[in-house]
């Protein structure tokens, strides 16, 4: 046998080790398995949770653990892709024989890995999954965020009650669940409460120019705008609408959140309103420590995916404690059921269908800063 | 007679591969994880396969494959859960649902050529996804979920042993040497009496069904179908053409290997976090510099050039 041969069949034996040899197991640590975002379309996302989940790890076991016991993390990228993400969970549930699994992050990437979680067995909580079909998959299966029909409603029941508006319009993103699920919650709603949706328009993922869509909107001169998508296209919707001379009040959700939607929308945003997960300005000692803490470990304040992930982690804890174990049907009814956790979006109940009950708050953007309106409290489900 | 032998030993080797998955999987030492990898090995060797047979052995350079692979992805998910058909009437339908739709794209785009090919079948891709993105039936955009999980490893090996022998049998058949004809210079073989239109939409078309008959096997392994473009969209597409290239154009046994390895390949480097997509790109265009044409750059690894090579060892290269 040749040298070279030597060293391939070397290298082949190696990757098959590799790949077989499970972890080895250890009893005096709680393994959690993380599966986010770090690379792909979506990376921001899976960083910024990441960095809230790894300090939220790192404050717990500083406190002495999880009933005397360390929790270890294993993160494992998925970049935001639902094929990726089934394989990170069986290597995690498999290879790792992780407790629980945190994560992932996008909805595409949950409804994937969910059924994997609900067959084995493993709980897992993805903390910022919107979704709302994500927790029907099965009762194994909860969340840290709540449901886009919760926030769609939120602002449906602020507009009318708060800003005291009759009639609105709509232009959403037909291509993106999210921003459907987003406008079948807020019509529903506003309809409910006695408003009317005048009008509504559509587009798709990717486009750019609006003003075809404006137009036919501006004709019916609405009260307000209703614009559910992410920041990357309310802002040039925000532009072009108000370039058009249009001066309805602009409603927006959670994806607005982002630093660089002043960018997107020429300064056009002053005056909309958003839906939120938390809000900075809350004077709650938990939020304020852990953006002077976040701020002080990464350098950059935390966006709403970081308080997410951090009060996913806070969950995960408290349902660990309560368990006491890491007995899988133990920790499910665990999650279900914890309540009354002090987290950086607020207090936290968990109701057994596996989405947290807990209040949304209302933005306005004042002079290129959110500024806290108020919160709503979850009127039904 | 010597046919029939190598026939026999590759059904052999096959069986015995089969048997040893099934095996170290019942002691324990291949985990659930593993046998999910194999299968989606199994499932990307059908697509590249497939490919290879439009790319690279009729030459005609389409980029819509992830389109058939959709169709059959979805028409096979709504007849399992909406209508309970049994999956492999499902995996039958949606291979043949997208044949029928290699036809119909085939007959009009393959009139072009190279740029222009390339980006109508682009165009049929996406077209395919924005039509699944607007059908309710389907899930929209909300995605489509809740699909049994019916595929298995043997069920994805064996269809993958099929696509394979099929394409390779094919290939080697009559028709097979019209389209390597065409691929070669469609005037001359037109010259020579070859239809090079119907053999375009022939191999087309069969490529297009086995791709369907992934789509079915995939979507009834992930149990979830996003209409994503790393899912079904231009993103998909690209990862099999990447597959192929790497492997070698009109070598099937290259996209064998090229499937297997670039599936298992992120696995090894999911552990770089933020660096695997680095590291990914690196090795692949490490490839390009030094095999350009591919790992197996056209050729075949068959039963006798193991034993060729085999022989070549031992008397130490007096062969070559």
């Amino acid at each position: 046998m040749s040298h070279a041969r030597c060293k391939k069949l070397f290298i082949c034996v190696m990757v098959i080790l590799a790949l077989t040899v499970p972890a080895a197991a250890q009893d005096d640590v709680i393994k959690i398995g993380v599966i986010s975002s770090l690379t792909g379309s979506v990376s921001t996302y899976g960083q910024s949770v990441r960095n809230a989940v790894t300090m939220a790890v790192e404050d717990i076991n500083a406190a002495g653990g999880i009933n005397g016991r360390q929790i270890s993390l294993v993160i494992l990228d998925d970049k935001g892709d639902g094929t990726e993400a089934a394989q990170a969970a069986r290597r995690l549930i498999d290879r790792e024989n992780v407790a629980l699994i945190l994560g992932p992050v996008i909805t595409p990437a949950v409804m994937a890995v969910a059924p994997i979680c609900q067959a084995a067995g493993v709980p897992m909580l993805t903390p910022t999954g919107t979704g709302d079909q994500i927790t029907s998959v099965g009762d194994y299966i909860f969340r840290g965020a709540y449901k886009d029909s919760f926030q769609g409603r939120v602002m449906a029941q602020f507009a009318i009650e708060n800003l005291g508006l009759k009639e609105a319009a709509i232009i959403y993103d037909v291509a993106n669940d999210y921003s459907v699920g987003l406008r079948a919650a807020f019509k529903t709603t506003f309809e409910e409460l006695g408003g009317k949706i005048i009008a509504e328009e559509s587009y798709s993922t990717g486009d750019t120019d609006f003003s075809a869509q404006l137009t036919s909107l501006a004709m019916r001169n609405p009260q307000a705008l209703f614009i559910p998508d992410y920041y990357s296209t309310a802002g040039p919707i925000l532009m072009q609408a108000r370039l058009m001379g249009m001066d309805a009040v602009m409603l927006g959700v959670d994806g607005w959140d982002s630093p660089d939607l002043s960018a997107l929308a020429g300064g056009f945003e002053e005056g909309g309103y958003i839906v939120n997960h938390y809000s900075a300005d809350v004077d709650s000692p938990a939020t304020q420590a852990f953006i002077a803490r976040y701020k002080q470990t990464y350098g950059q304040a935390p966006d709403a995916l970081a308080a997410l992930g951090y009060d996913g982690t806070l969950i995960v804890a408290k349902a660990l404690e309560a368990a006491g174990s890491t007995d899988p049907e133990a920790l499910k009814q665990a999650l279900g059921t914890v309540s009354g956790i002090e987290g950086v979006t607020g207090t936290i109940n968990m109701d057994p269908e596996g989405t947290p009950i807990k209040s949304a708050v209302i933005l306005k953007i004042t002079g290129g800063q959110w500024e806290l309106v108020t919160r709503i409290d979850p009127v039904g489900r | 007679m010597k046919n029939k032998l190598t026939g026999l030993v590759w059904t052999a080797l096959l069986a015995l591969v089969y048997a040893a998955v099934r095996f170290l999987e019942g002691r324990g030492v291949l985990l659930p994880y593993h046998v999910q990898i194999l299968s989606l090995c199994c499932i990307n060797i059908i697509l590249v396969v497939s490919l290879n047979l439009i790319n690279g052995f009729t030459g005609q350079f389409s980029i819509g494959h992830a389109g058939f692979f959709a169709i059959g992805a979805y028409l096979s998910a709504y007849l399992t859960v909406k209508l309970q058909v049994p999956f492999l009437a499902a995996v039958l339908c949606g291979a043949l649902l997208a044949g029928v739709s290699g036809v119909a794209v085939g007959l009009p785009a393959l009139r072009l050529r190279g740029d222009y090919l390339a980006i109508a079948t682009l165009g049929f891709g996406e077209i395919i996804r924005v039509i699944i993105l607007n059908t309710d039936a389907v899930g929209g955009a909300r995605g489509f979920s809740g699909i049994p999980k019916y595929t298995t490893f043997g069920l994805a090996y064996l269809i993958a042993i099929i696509t394979v022998v099929a394409i390779h049998n094919f290939v080697s058949s009559d028709f097979g040497r019209a389209c390597l004809a065409v691929r070669e210079d469609e005037i001359a073989a037109e010259s020579l009496g070859v239809n090079s239109t119907y053999f375009k939409v022939l191999a087309f078309a069969l490529g297009a069904s086995f791709a369907g008959a992934a789509g079915a096997l995939f979507s009834h392994y992930l149990q979830y179908m996003a209409p994503t473009a790393s899912q079904i969209g231009f993103l998909k597409s690209i990862d099999i053409l990447i597959m192929l290239v790497l492997g070698g154009l009109g070598s099937l046994t290259g996209s064998v290997i090229a499937a297997i390895v670039l599936t298992i390949l992120p696995e090894f480097l999911r552990g770089f976090a933020e660096y695997r997509m680095v590291i990914y790109p690196l090795l692949l265009i490490a490839v390009m510099i030094y095999r350009p044409a591919g790992l197996m750059a056209g050729r075949e690894l068959s039963l006798s050039s193991l034993l060729a090579l085999g022989k070549g060892a031992r008397t130490h290269g007096q062969h070559s």
